[in-house]
């Protein structure tokens, strides 16, 4: 004579549900309950909600086995290595906000100084040459520096596509002064970064910044193929072997074009960082 | 968050380890439970309840305000499922030996004086049906359903420490429930029963009570 559902469905269930823990509002109680009248099947169920419930509830707290205090001694082991990570953690950070300064300074010096012409000659061909050569022994010792971290060895190796954009920052340090240690510090603090955040997650930041940055690539020829009024349209295929000749051009695409990589290198950082901080927060 | 609570919290966090274990005293009860309810034996529930207490030592830093306790058993919620994420990688010891009557797997519940062997009995059965009944739950099910109907917490508490939102405990208590009634009724132990018991229908009736 009742048509009561053969079996309640989720929210049925979950209302009767929050009946037992007190968790409805007065008007919702007060429907179910006129409902709990109608239907033996929400009785039914409601009973043996609360037959479980008071099951669970019967069973008596354990006493636990022992103490679970810390030793002082095996405590201070165990924070010791938390303390490393966390100064780790707060290097990196640190690394990751020098080198946003850094970039920030040598786009100023660079965009500011006109008389880039000076020591441009020299830079050219260092321009030429740096990114392949220099960055390789700077990442090379920058690796095993962090590879001190436990259980991170493995990693260090990824952090070689990241720098990508530090090879770029040579181009815009040349007529930086302090041209080996930033690089060396922006080295180090790209190479840091990975060791917290898992690859995966940076990977593909990285690579679509990479991606940008590539994109960028072209514009950054471009002003030199046209600034150099000697051979104003011939695409050379290869654009280093273009900018080195000519020292008056190199000059141009420098300051033209090192607020771009300085920009781009700032998003790696950025980019960097906000996955580090995820991550961490990911690990509370 | 006491004052004496948040005393201690400050002083752990400067380094003073005695604070942290006056903590540790406070809440290994609850931790302890917590890992033995969501991992099944004893040993295991002991080895994770130290390490939660190792990684809230080690993440003091990290806490900042609120109440400390939910703070902990998030710890410890999550360090059970790291336990038992592992064990199903590697299965060390399976979830069936929890049901079985090992008794040296099984910690020694706080003896209720007055009690007659059978009641005792009785109720070491129906505590380890609940605890195999536990074991086959999913485990956010499970948590959800340890740390409201038998630690006794509330919804909001609960959200807090499983770092999910009222809706979704409230949905995974009544599923939880559900789930559990229908483990316990196919295991032949039907809480019904259990709850008649006080009127001597302890035996089995064949239904005849109903």
């Amino acid at each position: 004579m009742n048509t009561a559902l053969p079996q309640l469905n989720d929210d049925d269930i979950e209302l009767l549900s929050a009946y037992i823990d007190n968790e409805l509002s007065a008007a919702d109680r007060a429907r179910l309950e006129v409902r709990l009248q109608a239907e033996p099947l929400l009785r039914t169920t409601l009973a043996e909600l609360q037959a479980t419930v008071t099951a669970l509830q019967s069973l008596e707290p354990l006493r636990p086995p022992r103490s679970f205090t810390l030793d002082p001694a095996d405590a201070r082991v165990r924070s010791a290595a938390g303390g490393v990570l966390v100064w780790l953690r707060s290097l990196q950070l640190a690394g990751g906000v020098a080198a946003i300064v850094l970039v920030m300074a040598l786009t100023l010096t660079l965009s500011g100084g006109d008389m880039a012409g000076a020591p441009l000659p020299a830079a050219a061909p260092q321009f030429a040459e740096a990114p392949a050569a220099a960055p390789a022994p700077t990442m090379a010792a920058a690796a095993p520096a962090t590879a001190n971290e436990p259980g991170m060895a493995a990693a260090e190796a990824v952090p070689l596509p990241t720098t990508t954009p530090a090879p770029m920052n040579l181009a815009a340090a040349p007529d930086a002064a302090p041209l080996p240690t930033a690089t060396a510090e922006m080295m180090m603090s790209v190479a840091a970064e990975p060791t917290d955040v898992a690859a995966a997650e940076a990977a593909p930041e990285m690579a679509r910044v990479q991606e940008d940055t590539a994109a960028g690539a072209p514009a950054v020829k471009a002003p030199s193929a046209d600034t150099d009024g000697v051979m104003p349209q011939v695409a050379s295929p290869d654009p280093l072997e273009q900018q080195a000749p000519s020292v008056t051009a190199t000059g141009w695409s420098v300051r033209m074009v090192a607020p771009i990589i300085a920009l781009l290198a700032a998003l790696v950082v950025i980019a960097a960082i906000i996955a580090t901080i995820r991550q961490r927060a990911r690990n509370r | 968050m006491s004052d004496e609570e948040q005393r201690l919290v400050a002083a752990a966090q400067h380094g003073d380890i005695e604070s942290f274990n006056a903590l540790v005293q406070l809440y290994e009860g609850r931790v302890y439970n917590l890992c033995y309810r969501m991992i099944g034996d004893a040993d295991g529930a002991a080895d994770t309840t130290q390490e939660a207490f190792f990684a809230a030592y080690r993440h003091l830093q990290r806490f900042r305000g609120g109440s400390f306790r939910s703070w902990v058993l998030r710890i410890a919620t999550n360090a059970c499922y790291d336990v038992l994420r592992a064990r199903k990688r590697r299965p060390v010891v399976s979830l069936d030996a929890v049901g079985s009557s090992d008794d040296e797997s099984s910690p020694l519940q706080i003896a209720d004086s007055g009690e007659t062997p059978d009641e005792f009995a009785q109720r070491r059965e129906l505590a380890r049906a609940i605890q195999h009944g536990l074991a086959l739950l999913p485990e956010d099910q499970r948590a959800a359903l340890i740390l409201s109907d038998i630690e006794g917490y509330s919804y909001d508490e609960i959200a807090e420490v499983t770092d999910t939102n009222l809706g979704t405990v409230k949905s995974r208590i009544s599923r939880g429930r559900l789930r559990l009634r229908e483990i316990l009724r196919q295991g032949e132990l039907l809480p019904l029963r259990y709850r008649h018991e006080g009127d001597g229908a302890g035996a089995p009736t064949e239904g005849r009570d109903g």
